[in-house]
């Protein structure tokens, strides 16, 4: 069982990324779980997911990488017996720091295979957000295996070029591709990169 | 954050582009109040509002002042729905933010609401 952490910051699109992602694997015959969590006690996602045909897991009131670290391990296990899926795909929420996801899944999922986090940027909203969450920023793409510079058709080439070169200075050696996961733009590339 | 679930009964039954100029009202309603009390920064607001066997719209902002991106849609014309609501903000006191919200919502819909 392979785990994809689809992560990013708050309305960066990770659940339109993640649909994507999924309908990919399901092209390619694969099987696959998604666990939506969301931080309040009501969630929104996990019902538009399934409403898309996808087997969801929910977990609510806290997040993963912190509070509900006992939920996410016992959801895997619970995850891995109900559907046997290749892949399972974890969306936290916005302000999960997936460093603390991954080493959760490594020291406690021994029957993962691998893990890997795709981390996404909210290019119209880079600069504000590095402004006001560096620290949740910095964090998201230092764990990142892969970074996608989102919804890059909302701005224009030099803002993109600029975001880009911004990002990459946080991103390690992850590799930073700029993607519209409405338009379609880029997607082919991070569907190359993640799975 | 705030995030709750509501059972909405409007006044008369409501197609469906007349729950999108409620939604829309109630996100320039929300924008308003959240600026005055000080929001630094929109996480997101989204939601959906799902009439039973109608199907559901959701709607989410990560701006003041944005229109709400729409999609999904309801058939006919309901009189009651659920309203699912989550707020993540920024600078704004996390006591009043409960109020403010039902507050937009209340003054947008002008429907009967009931918070759960």
């Amino acid at each position: 069982m392979n785990v994809l952490c689809i992560a990013g910051v708050l309305g960066s699109g990770k659940t339109t990324v993640l649909l994507e992602v999924a309908r990919a694997m399901v092209e390619r015959g694969e099987q696959l779980a998604i666990i939506e969590n969301e931080i309040g006690e009501v969630g929104v996602d996990g019902g538009y997911v399934r409403e898309q045909g996808l087997p969801v897991q929910e977990l609510f009131g806290g997040c993963i990488c912190c509070t509900l670290q006992v939920g996410l391990v016992e959801t895997l296990r619970t995850v891995e017996g109900r559907y046997e899926p290749d892949w399972v795909i974890i969306e936290p929420t916005g302000l999960a720091a997936p460093g603390d996801i991954l080493g959760l899944v490594v020291d406690n999922c021994p029957h993962v295979d691998t893990i890997r986090v795709l981390t996404l940027v909210d290019a119209p909203r880079w600069e504000m957000l590095l402004e006001v969450v560096e620290p949740l920023v910095t964090a998201q793409l230092g764990s990142a295996d892969v970074v996608a510079v989102n919804k890059v058709d909302e701005v224009d080439a030099d803002t993109q070029t600029a975001v880009l070169e911004s990002v990459r200075t946080l991103a390690g050696t992850a590799p930073v591709l700029a993607v519209s996961a409405t338009s379609g733009a880029g997607m082919k590339s991070l569907l190359g990169a993640v799975l | 954050m705030f995030a709750a679930r509501a059972g909405v009964v409007f006044a008369q039954p409501a197609h469906a582009d007349q729950l999108e100029d409620v939604v829309t009202r109630f996100f320039a309603a929300l924008s308003d109040s959240l600026a005055d009390a000080g929001c630094t920064l929109v996480g997101h607001i989204k939601g959906t509002l799902a009439a039973r066997d109608r199907g559901d719209l959701a709607f989410h902002v990560t701006a003041l002042g944005a229109r709400p991106a729409l999609t999904g849609g309801i058939a006919g014309a309901p009189k009651q729905g659920l309203l699912t609501i989550n707020v993540i903000v920024f600078g704004v006191d996390e006591a009043s933010l409960p109020a403010i919200v039902k507050d937009a919502w209340s003054r947008a819909s002008g429907a009967e609401t009931d918070w759960r």
